[in-house]
């Protein structure tokens, strides 16, 4: 059983594979590196629930508990339908923008390290009985949002971006 | 001298004229009148309304209605029609080569420009953002780590020199 090696709010093990779903076609560049756009505003690195020893999180999932790449895609899909759905509420059309365009990810080893002297890591927070492969991307010590900028210089360098149409990649983390 | 050249121009203005079969009007009372052609009304359809012509769209048409908080469908701020038009006018400063730039509207209420050169540990992303409202910033990032930050301006007030800095 693959969640018998995953602990609640503890770092996912190293050879696990983290991701999150990109939900515009705009947040990948031409050459398929991730915009540093997509990791910005208060819903990409949201202040950590009371009671949590990190500070701010990233919130994504863990592929081997999200089923298989069809159930991970499926899940794009929804995320990307419930996001235009809201604009379309607001703006009585349709954003050209707004889709699932692919996910990024890194392995447990790769996200567990020290960035200019933050600790930061995946760690496993389930969201029982929803999202029970949630898993968010957290920093410690980041007390304002100016401090999670070398966090997120750091992402753009280093998670792996994997467009729609291979998902299939998400087996191998990407690499 | 000045009579001379009135009289050169005059003739010309006669031959244009005749050529065209258009009649003429004085444009002074003085001695050296010059004239110029008559224009004539153009005729214009009962239905048209100057509102129905529609912008030439280009990379920020769709950004135009981001306007309102949560235009990505989550919480990001609303960009303003002035951070808009301050992109556009930074991308018509930008130099053909740099045209390539990819561009994308941040939940901070910005527009991001962003240039991605070399490869490997040599690596390197040159970003402008743009707004909230006028402002612009700049850094540059490094595949090992370092980054350099650029002084805040504007479009108007250092635009060309931030360009000319980065590339």
């Amino acid at each position: 059983m693959p969640s018998a090696t995953f602990q609640v709010d503890q770092p996912i093990p190293s050879d696990q594979c983290w991701f999150r779903f990109i939900v515009r076609d705009d947040y990948i560049n031409k050459d398929g590196t991730l915009s540093h756009q997509a990791l910005k505003g208060s819903g990409a690195f949201s202040a950590a629930p009371p009671g949590k020893p990190w500070d701010h999180e990233l919130s994504g999932a863990i592929v081997s508990l999200a089923g298989n790449i069809p159930n991970i895609q499926i899940g794009g899909e929804k995320m990307a339908s419930d996001a235009q759905a809201r604009f379309v509420a607001s703006h009585g059309k349709a954003s050209s923008k707004i889709c699932f365009a692919g996910v990024i990810c890194a392995s447990g080893r790769e996200l567990e390290t020290v960035i200019q002297g933050t600790p930061v890591a995946a760690v496993y927070t389930p969201d029982l009985p929803t999202d029970p492969a949630h898993s968010d991307f957290v920093t410690y010590g980041t007390t304002t949002g100016a401090s999670i900028d070398p966090i997120r210089d750091w992402l753009l360098f280093n998670l792996r971006i994997i467009r729609l149409g291979q998902l299939a990649q998400l087996a191998s983390c990407g690499s | 001298m000045a009579k001379r050249e009135n009289l050169r121009i005059r003739k010309s203005q006669m031959k244009y004229m005749s050529a065209f079969n258009l009649p003429s009007v004085p444009t002074s009372t003085g001695s050296d009148r010059l004239f110029a052609p008559q224009l004539q009304p153009i005729a214009i359809p009962k239905n048209y309304r100057p509102s129905s012509v529609p912008p030439v769209p280009d990379e920020f048409t769709e950004y135009e209605s981001y306007n309102v908080a949560g235009w990505d469908g989550f919480d990001a701020q609303a960009i303003s029609g002035e951070t808009i038009q301050e992109s556009r006018n930074l991308f018509l400063l930008l130099p053909r080569e740099l045209r390539s730039v990819d561009i994308a509207p941040g939940a901070d209420g910005t527009i991001g420009f962003e240039w991605r050169t070399g490869s490997g540990d040599q690596r390197i992303v040159t970003i402008i953002d743009v707004g909230p409202g006028r402002r612009v910033v700049a850094r540059r990032l490094f595949a090992t780590g370092k980054s350099v930050q650029y002084p805040e301006t504007t479009v108007r007030t250092g635009a060309i020199a931030l360009i000319r800095q980065l590339f």
